[in-house]
């Protein structure tokens, strides 16, 4: 496959380049991030992300939870955190969540600096439905996945898509810019129509993998 | 009914809805600065640039990329389904949903789903469909059509949208937006959970993976196309590019030009379908768990416009709506006027192509060919070009139907392009007007069938004397010099406003250049040109090189920038092919300069002052044609001899490049469209305070000055040429 191991060399490329610039490109990203209507928040140590994610709960009321997967529950100490505050959690797709849980989190796959983006990339289509679903969606995004222009993006974009392609596999990625809205009313701004209505990025610390890594 | 006729009772009916201008008057002025705001962070001309070549690339290459397209989508298990027409396209999702057991479609937003007709055809075949998009879901449920691409009911009042949710809720809705949001929410909720099928369209197709890619801000798209268990993406073929790489410029652009948002809020890459959600493996479902995608390719006429030369450019086209927002007359009308079922002009021009130029003849009457729209477009289209295409082939097809009306074509096909015919009929209007004019300049309203020339603005009399019998063929310079030019006078100057003329030469005269005046001068051509009469305008082009070709002056001036357009671009194309004529008429092109920029940039006029110092100055504002703006992109030199001037101060208006609703033979057969554009105009002006009102072309100075007159307004309106020539007096 030269064409997919061409892209692939790109896109590692533009890793290595964006980590020698990663403050730049992060505070860039926040900044867009925030001015789409998303709330970013630095995590130094991911065991305390449940600790938010649950205080963001209580405060609005919250009582059903649910994230993708046990491991990503256990990386956030989501579920002591969450008992703490009398919230209950579902991991997993499992249709006791789906359709009810106000706050779904999941993982971002990526960022993109320029226009504040997150790269949500699940195949999984109810594992998806969590970053649709819910009032409130929490992604989950490691600081050296971020790239900076919307060209990076879109090579990375290119090479996750087209490994799957290659392969007769389907796939669904999304860009995230924000909270869903609509202004089609009078063009009154209005956020959260079908979509979530709030959008929360942690931070969290470089994973070193690489961008696009499985 | 003519076409004319036809449009004028569709305008008619637009404007008894303060609603529709209000909205959109409002909008307009908002998105301005919104635009401007997003544009900043990117270079747009180079951006646009970029788009530009992408979509020429894969138009170009539309046969391999569409190959390449369907395959990658079969590969990912895809099944496509190539369709002609509308009818197979409503035929193939019609019989899949019947045979998939669907009751219950949901869709996001698909304009190509309204140009086939398929709510009506599911409808008919017992399936229910369900607009998602808020917008979309408004105007189903208020049995409309939409009217603006991106906001489908910009033109209804939130009070309005409260009817519709009370009607479509069975309860009553408070004209609340967030409350409306939110029952919406709901209630559409509901829908994306039960429902057997969702149909999406696409904003971009890539060949190289098969993907599509739907940008939405609400995140219905993503619904539709996760929730149900079977996805029918529908799209022309027009939107395949080659790789998701390409996309960048469209992307970059669309959200910006469009919403004024950096990036739409979900941008969603879809190969293939990925299963299908257990939350809503419906009851009435008898198809797969793993669930199933559709592509229904349309073509519809778009290799047609693929194969024509003229309107190949309309395939280029992101569906941002840049070209109806900054629209002067869409602004006025709305798109129920200013498309058919594709709204703005865009819409316009690609209706033959879809749904035939029967439909397309009214809603092209409402451009006025002020070219803002080529400015704004992130795909550099030159829509009106192409409007002027439309007319050339609707007049055609009127010849052929005997359907043309009488008085217009004899004036456009045989008075006009007749020098003596011409001159004698304005001649003739000048002796009957007199016991109307009784030795005035001005009309403020004209009587019988001619009440619609004066109905928003006072009208010009015929001079007396056309500027032709007024001054010799020849005009020496008061000093010695070498520098020489033939004057081209333009119909409006020389026989309405010949002191316009008297004072370009005597600027001209003044600064130490001869000035020759052949006689033999007459119309342009430049009506029938944007009339769509292509014959004659071709006829008048090669009369008027004729006439000024033996002119000695080094450079062809003129003080109207829409003819000056006509000497430099449509001349030489009206021309191009034709050996005997080619060469001429690009050496007439190449002489052919406007009045200020051979001022500034000849004479090189501009440093220094005109007139006699004055201890205060008078308030003066400078209205841009749109033909010396955007058609010869001359905004500078006007403004450096306006600063020139001792007597004036130069306050600039706040909505710059704004078309004053003159558009030729627009506003006389369109003045109440018309009208509305001049009456926002007149605002713009009198928010600067200005006395005086500076322009380069009579046509906006006709329209202008006629306008503050019918309001009896102090403000005067001159031509740069006489504000110069009176400094030197
Ligand atoms: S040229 Fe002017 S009037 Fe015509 S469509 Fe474009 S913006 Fe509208
Ligand atoms: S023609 Fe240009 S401005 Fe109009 S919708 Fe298409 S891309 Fe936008």
């Amino acid at each position: 496959m030269p064409l997919l191991r061409h892209v692939e060399e790109r896109v590692y490329q533009t890793w290595e380049a964006s980590r020698r610039r990663q403050s730049s490109i992060l505070s860039r990203f926040v900044a867009e991030a925030e001015r789409a209507g998303g709330v970013v928040r630095q995590a130094v140590d991911p065991q305390a992300v449940g600790f938010s994610i649950a205080a963001l709960a209580k405060a609005q009321g919250i009582t059903l939870c649910q994230a993708t997967d046990g491991d990503l529950a256990r990386e956030l100490n989501l579920e002591a955190a969450l008992i703490e505050a009398g919230v209950s959690l579902v991991t997993g797709p499992s249709p006791d969540g789906i359709g009810h849980a106000e706050i779904g989190v999941t993982r971002a796959t990526a960022g993109v600096a320029e226009t504040g983006s997150i790269v949500v990339h699940l195949d999984e289509v109810d594992a998806r439905l969590l970053t649709m679903l819910p009032e409130i969606h929490v992604a989950l995004l490691h600081q050296d996945t971020v790239v900076d222009s919307l060209e990076e993006g879109l090579l990375l974009t290119r090479y996750l898509i087209l490994r799957s392609c290659l392969q007769g596999r389907p796939s669904y990625l999304s860009w995230v810019t924000g909270p869903s809205r609509t202004a089609d009313i009078e063009r009154v701004l209005t956020i959260g129509v079908h979509g979530p209505r709030q959008l929360h990025i942690f931070l969290l610390p470089p994973a070193g993998k690489g961008i696009g890594s499985s | 009914m003519t076409r004319q006729e036809e449009f004028r009772r569709r305008a008619a009916a637009a404007l008894a809805n303060p609603r529709i201008r209000d909205n959109l008057g409002r909008f307009g002025i908002a998105y301005g600065t919104a635009r401007r705001n997003a544009l900043a962070v990117v270079d747009y001309e180079k951006e646009r640039a970029r788009l530009r070549r992408m979509k020429e690339d894969a138009i170009e290459r539309l046969p391999e990329l569409a190959r390449q397209f369907v395959e990658a989508a079969r590969r990912v298990g895809v099944i496509v389904y190539e369709a002609k027409n509308a009818e197979e396209a409503n035929r193939y999702i019609g019989d899949l949903a019947r045979a998939k057991g669907v009751e219950l479609v949901v869709k996001s937003k698909s304009m190509v789903s309204e140009e086939i007709g398929l709510n009506h055809h599911l409808e008919r075949l017992g399936i229910t469909p369900v607009e998602a998009d808020l917008g979309e879901w408004i105007i189903q449920q208020a049995g409309a059509h939409p009217s603006h691409s991106v906001m489908p009911c910009i033109h209804m009042s939130k009070e309005e949208v409260a009817g519709v949710f009370s009607k479509a809720l069975g309860r009553e809705v408070s004209p609340d937006v967030s409350l409306m949001v939110r029952l919406a929410r709901e209630e559409l909720r509901e829908k994306f959970l039960s429902a057997g099928m969702g149909i999406s369209g696409a904003n971009i197709a890539v060949a190289e993976t098969g993907s599509v890619i739907i940008v939405t801000n609400e995140g219905n798209g993503r619904l539709v196309t996760s929730l149900p268990p079977i996805h029918v993406a529908l799209l022309g073929y027009d939107k395949i590019v080659p790789t998701i790489e390409d996309a960048a410029a469209h992307l970059k652009l669309l959200a910006k030009t469009a919403t004024a948002q950096h990036l739409t809020v979900y941008t969603t890459f879809i190969t293939g379908k990925t299963g299908a959600a257990a939350v809503a493996r419906p009851r009435e479902f008898r198809g797969a768990a793993t669930g199933e995608m559709h592509i229904v390719l349309l073509d519809n006429g778009r290799w047609a416009m693929r194969d024509d030369a003229e309107f190949r450019e309309a395939l280029y086209c992101v569906r941002c709506a840049s070209c109806a927002n900054v629209c002067p007359t869409y602004r006025v009308v709305g798109g129920h006027v200013f498309g058919h079922i594709y709204t703005g002009v865009i819409g316009a021009v690609i209706t033959p192509f879809h749904h035939g130029w029967e439909a397309a003849a009214v809603p092209q009457e409402a451009c006025l060919l002020c070219r803002a729209c080529v400015d704004a477009c992130p795909a550099e289209i030159d829509l009106p070009r192409m409007i002027v295409a439309m007319r050339g082939r609707i007049v055609e097809q009127e010849e052929q139907q005997k359907k043309a009306k009488g008085i217009r074509r004899l004036f456009l096909d045989a008075i006009l392009p007749s020098p003596s015919l011409f001159h004698l009929a304005l001649r003739l209007a000048a002796v009957m007007q007199l016991p109307l004019t009784r030795g005035r300049t001005i009309l403020r309203e004209l009587p019988g069938p001619l009440k619609r020339l004066t109905r928003i603005r006072a009208m010009p009399a015929v001079a007396a004397r056309p500027l032709r019998s007024r001054v010799a063929e020849v005009l020496p310079a008061r000093r010695d010099s070498s520098r020489s030019v033939t004057f081209f006078a333009s119909c409006l100057i020389d026989q309405f406003y010949p002191e316009i003329g008297e004072a370009v030469i005597k600027v001209l005269n003044h600064c130490g250049v001869t000035v020759h005046f052949p006689k033999a001068q007459s119309c342009c051509g430049l009506p029938a040109y944007y009339e769509g009469h292509k014959e004659t305008a071709g006829r008048m082009a090669k009369g008027l090189i004729v006439a000024l070709e033996p002119s000695p002056g080094e450079h062809v001036v003129t003080a109207t920038p829409p003819c000056g357009i006509t000497l430099k671009q449509y001349i030489p194309k009206l021309v191009k092919g034709d050996p005997r004529w080619e060469g001429r008429g690009q050496a007439l092109a190449a002489r052919t300069l406007d009045f200020s920029e051979y001022l500034v940039g000849v004479l090189g006029l501009g440093e220094g002052t005109f007139g006699e110092p004055t201890p205060h100055k008078v308030p003066l504002t400078y209205h841009d044609s749109c033909s010396g703006l955007r058609g010869l992109r001359l905004a500078e030199p006007q403004r450096r001899l306006l600063r020139m001037l001792t007597r004036y101060e130069l306050r600039e208006l706040d909505e710059i490049g704004e078309c004053c609703g003159f558009g030729g033979h627009f506003s006389m057969d369109y003045p109440d469209v018309a009208g509305e554009v001049l009456t926002r105009k007149l605002a713009a002006i009198e928010r600067t305070g200005a006395q005086v009102v500076a322009v380069d072309s009579p046509g906006c100075l006709l329209q202008i000055r006629g306008g503050l007159l019918k309001r009896h307004s102090p403000v005067q309106v001159r031509h740069i040429a006489e504000l110069l020539a009176e400094a030197l007096a």
